[in-house]
């Protein structure tokens, strides 16, 4: 044995090619750790840092709106989405159905969403489903077989307590687009803005501002789960969000449901706005056909829902009350009146014979009924045509149109910052700058009793009535009492705001507002039946507005017979009690032929007014309330309501 | 270094190795007990630990096994091992996009692990038989090549480009130790050298031609190809010198690093014990090499001898490629770190190299 001994000798001496190579390749190895673990350590252990920490937004909740008793109307909830991390799902169909099957989604729905979460980034989590419910949370996260590559987002949503009640007013949000992140450098993706009403305007105060927070994630950017309880939210570090400021509304929202729910029962379109007149604070201001803002809100909108609020003809998401112009007609008649007792042309005890038509020149212009002998208040109370348009026709238009500016026609009231319409108050100076023609006296005759080229606002129009009723004091309407931090800390506070005072002898108030008490309370008042109340004393006045034309104006008794979206507006606008006036309303019932129509909206916002301060002084509510059949559009109206 | 005086077993047994073995099998199932905490991977560690336990039983028998027994198999065993290759690329079951397995039911058994050794046993076997000796000529290494050839193109095929690297590697490395003449070397050499940017167009496939693309530049698709070694490179630097801890490795436990606990474990391992810890387990592996190197010296004769040189070769290309590739000195091939990867063929086949290194020790002067 010893003999093979030679055979491997020879072989010993090269042993240093191994351990040459053993060493060297080791150098080689510890060199290059040296190098990475030494020199390049801390550069690369911040990219490990960068890698399992994952800067997260944290979401500054959007500030509350309240109403003017500190009820919430619009706060946050939380809210949880479906999202699909498309590298970790594996696409087979089964887990198709299992899935689209766990989220109650049909299959078309469900492929459109996987191909758009296909589309993108496979490593970015794609929305499946927005805002599931806890059924469905559950029916995921415990999956007997688990589905790979579904997470659950959490977010904040948008709550909308009372729904589709002044939805114009109060607006609604939705994340943001590329537009708008090109527009405003601040914004993000995922960030969410107002886009119509209060929540766009105070959108700035409303949003605050957004946190950093740290989160660790794994490789796949889920969150970890971690056991320590000082990192159950999974912050690493975080700067804290500052919620957004609260806006404290003059709005009251009882009485805007009211509003709202008299208007729905009526079944007419249209706007109701109540007021303050000693104040000028809005207490309600509601549309029909209205819409829930929920709905639109949050991160996914049901585009059916979408498209079919978009292409609604009655258009459910105008503010009709600062957005829309109308014909004032017969609510006119009343800052002509106070025109023609100012100026001297009209008496409370001079009078006039009605035929029941005027003339000037070849204008002729009807009168809705001949009213024979027709003094001052018996022409307010039944709205005489003649009676005005003769007054008119004395004043002249520039007067009228003097006087119409003083109540704050033809200028926005400021009641919101902006998307308010002016309407227009006609006069010479601007039919030649415009129209380059000379004003026809004929064209004052209509112009006196709202209608031709006159045009104006809800808001401008219950203005006007609550400066009635408060005897000449006109009030700035405002919305907002303050905005407060969410610490409580007022950041800004908004008074009533006295814009002017109209100096008139106080006589001439009186036979004014006379006149308007017995439209309401006197047999032959063009509201007498359907504004009455008996809880309150109610004055105001009934209009129509024409749809069609001007030369339609003979075919006014013909009205129910025409298609009912040419039906005339009516317009009723009011102030309660008789004296001191507390509030101010108007009404707008949009293709329901007469201004009767809307009085007994009016009355309804106003007896609910009433009725609440009742309950919180302690008197108890009458039972009895004032029930008229609901107006509803087939319904006729007593013939002596009929106005014009 | 020699001992002469002792036919006594326990007093030529390598201790050294063993030692060096048991140490390395320890951080081993540390590290992997650490990188398998993921779901569905919790088992592994215990499983790793019976591969072990019944490696250490193979190992004992092996250890008492005669040499020239061993020289009697070493063909057959390489005939069995061929059918094996070719047996595992009909049946074999597919993972990870290559088909390395043959499943036994309890056991799945990958050929190319123990073809390693059967083709270091061959190849001793040949060169041992060859009285002429070295230096070869390229005419002479013919024949052994033809050995070589059917291994390297079945395994190839799987396709498994590591282990086949590996093969060829060793092989290599046995056939130099012999001697070769420095004419053919040089020739061998040019002929690599032009052959080389013909190869990489047209043997590798597209994945590996990739993987030696991000070797370059692993910053040209850090999503994708060059993700591996990115995630790599990151979990080991961010060790800096003392590491992150023990089962504290954020790259590791948040699965920024991929196949965590087969081929970059040692990533693992590096980003818990920061530079220190990885000179101490590279002074682990270059001591169970030192170690081995006693064994090549300790062989009595040319096929003993060419056994060892084999074994230490296998096992020192296996070290140097693993984390030469995880620390990106290498392009990314599938290669297992000795000992510490999770694999029962791979724990098993360095059992076996182990017990023969032992076994070779052993035996010098014992009649």
């Amino acid at each position: 044995m010893i003999g093979r001994e030679d055979e491997v000798k020879e072989y010993r001496t090269r042993i240093w090619m191994f351990q040459v190579t053993i060493v060297l390749g080791f150098l080689i190895l510890a060199g290059r750790l040296f190098y990475l673990q030494i020199l390049k350590g801390d550069e690369l252990g911040s990219v490990s840092e960068a890698n399992r920490l994952k800067k997260e937004k944290v979401v500054a909740a959007r500030g509350r709106i309240y109403d003017r008793n500190g009820k919430v109307i619009i706060d946050n909830r939380a809210a949880f989405d479906a999202v699909l991390v498309s590298q970790y799902y594996s696409f087979e169909d089964r887990d198709n159905r299992r899935l689209a099957s766990a989220l109650k989604m049909n299959a078309d729905e469900f492929d459109k969403k996987l191909s758009k979460i296909n589309r993108g980034p496979s490593y970015a989590p794609g929305l499946l489903k927005a805002d599931i419910g806890k059924e469905l949370i559950a029916a995921i996260e415990t999956a007997p077989l688990g589905f790979p590559g579904v997470d659950i987002e959490s977010n904040v949503q948008r709550k909308y307590h009372f729904g589709e009640v002044s939805a114009q007013l109060f607006g609604y949000i939705s994340e943001v687009g590329k537009k708008d992140i090109k527009t405003d450098s601040r914004l993000q993706q995922g960030d969410y803005i107002g886009r119509t009403g209060l929540e766009r305007f105070f959108d700035s105060e409303l949003r605050g501002n957004d946190g950093v927070g740290y989160v660790e994630v794994d490789a796949r950017g889920r969150r970890r789960r971690s056991e320590n309880s000082d990192k159950i939210l999974g912050y690493f570090s975080r700067t804290e969000p500052s919620p957004g400021d609260s806006l404290y509304l003059t709005i009251d929202i009882d009485l805007s449901q009211t509003a709202n729910q008299s208007m729905r029962s009526h079944e007419f379109n249209g706007t109701v706005i109540a007021l303050d007149p000693r104040t000028g604070e809005i207490l309600a201001m509601v549309n029909q056909p209205s819409y829930d803002p929920g709905k639109i809100s949050g991160r996914e909108v049901d585009p059916v829902i979408w498209s079919r609020l978009q292409n609604n003809r009655d258009r459910p998401m105008r503010n009709r009350a600062i957005q829309d112009i109308y014909m004032p007609g017969s609510t006119f008649k009343t800052i002509v009146g106070i025109a023609a007792l100012g100026e001297g042309v009209a008496k409370k005890t001079k009078g006039m014979e009605c035929h029941g038509f005027i003339k000037t020149g070849n204008h002729k212009l009807n009168c809705w009924k001949t009213h024979g002998w027709t003094d001052f208040v018996k022409a307010i109370r039944e709205s005489c045509n003649v009676y005005f348009s003769q007054l008119g026709a004395e004043l002249g238009i520039d007067t009228i149109a003097r006087y119409a500016r003083l109540f704050g026609f033809g200028s926005a009231t400021g009641a919101l910052p902006s998307g308010e319409q002016k309407g227009l108050i006609p006069d010479s100076e601007w039919k030649l700058k415009t129209l380059k023609q000379e004003w026809l006296p004929g064209e004052t005759l209509s112009a006196a009793i709202g209608q031709g080229y006159v045009t104006i606002t809800p808001i401008q129009l219950v203005n006007a009535y609550a400066t009635i009723a408060t005897e000449g004091v006109r009030y700035k309407p405002f919305l907002i009492r303050r905005i407060e931090k969410p610490n409580g800390e007022v950041v800004k506070e908004f008074k009533p705001e006295k814009q002017s005072e109209i100096k008139l002898d106080p006589e001439l108030w009186k036979t004014v507002k006379e006149g308007l008490f017995q439209v309401v309370n006197q047999p032959g008042g063009t509201a007498s039946v359907s504004g009455r109340s008996k809880k309150t004393i109610i004055s105001g006045k009934t209009g129509t507005a024409q749809v069609r034309g001007f030369s339609d104006i003979s075919k006014i008794k013909n009205c129910m017979a025409l298609p009912v979206q040419q039906r005339h507006h009516g317009w009723f606008v009011g102030y309660a009690p008789r004296e001191n006036p507390e509030i101010a309303v108007v009404a707008l019932a949009e293709n329901s032929c007469h201004g009767s129509s809307a009085a007994p909206i009016v009355r309804d916002v106003i007896e609910a007014y009433f009725d609440k301060i009742n309950l919180e002084k302690g008197i108890p509510v009458q039972e009895e309330t004032t029930k008229t059949p609901p107006n509803k559009k087939g319904y006729q109206v007593p013939f002596q309501e009929m106005d014009e | 270094m020699l001992k002469t005086d002792s036919p006594e077993v326990i007093r030529s047994f390598n201790v050294g190795l063993a030692i060096s073995t048991f140490l390395i099998v320890l951080t081993g199932l540390l590290t992997l007990f650490s990188a398998s905490r993921g779901p569905g991977l919790q088992s592994l560690t215990k499983l790793q630990g019976v591969y072990f336990f019944a490696g250490c039983i193979l190992a004992a028998a092996i250890i008492f096994i005669d040499s020239d027994f061993l020289k009697k198999v070493a063909y057959p065993a390489y005939g069995v091992c061929l059918g094996l290759l070719a047996l595992v690329l009909v049946v074999g079951h597919v993972g990870n996009g290559s088909q390395r397995w043959i499943n036994l039911g309890f056991f799945r058994l990958q050929p190319s692990e123990f073809a390693k050794i059967a083709i270091i046993l061959a190849l001793a076997r040949y060169f041992s038989d060859e009285k002429k000796g070295g230096p070869y000529s390229l005419k002479r290494l013919i024949l052994p090549a033809l050995l070589i050839v059917p291994y390297f193109v079945l395994i190839k095929k799987q396709p498994d480009m590591g282990t086949a690297g590996i093969v060829f590697l060793t092989a290599a490395s046995m056939i130099l130790f012999i001697g070769v003449e420095w004419k053919s070397i040089f020739l061998v050499m040019m002929v690599t050298m032009i052959s080389l940017p013909l190869a990489y167009k047209y043997v590798l496939h597209d994945y590996q031609r990739n993987r030696v693309k991000t070797f370059l530049n692993p910053m040209s698709d850090p999503r994708a190809t060059g993700y591996n070694a990115l995630q790599c490179r990151i979990a080991v630097g961010s060790g800096k010198v003392l590491g992150k801890g023990y089962m504290e490795g954020t790259q590791a436990q948040l699965n920024f690093i991929p196949e965590q606990h087969t081929d970059f474990i040692f990533s693992v391992f590096a980003e818990e014990r920061g530079f220190v810890g990885a000179l101490l387990l590279l002074g682990l592996y270059a001591s169970y090499l030192l170690f081995s190197v006693r064994s090549i010296l300790r062989a009595r004769d040319k096929f003993e001898l060419l056994v060892a040189v084999g074994l230490t070769a296998v096992m020192f290309w296996h070290v140097f490629i693993n984390i030469g590739m995880v620390i990106g000195v290498l392009p990314i091939v599938g290669v297992t770190l000795p000992f510490f990867s999770y694999g029962g063929s791979s724990m098993m086949m360095f059992m076996i190299c182990t017990a023969l290194l032992l076994n070779i020790s052993r035996k010098r002067y014992i009649f």
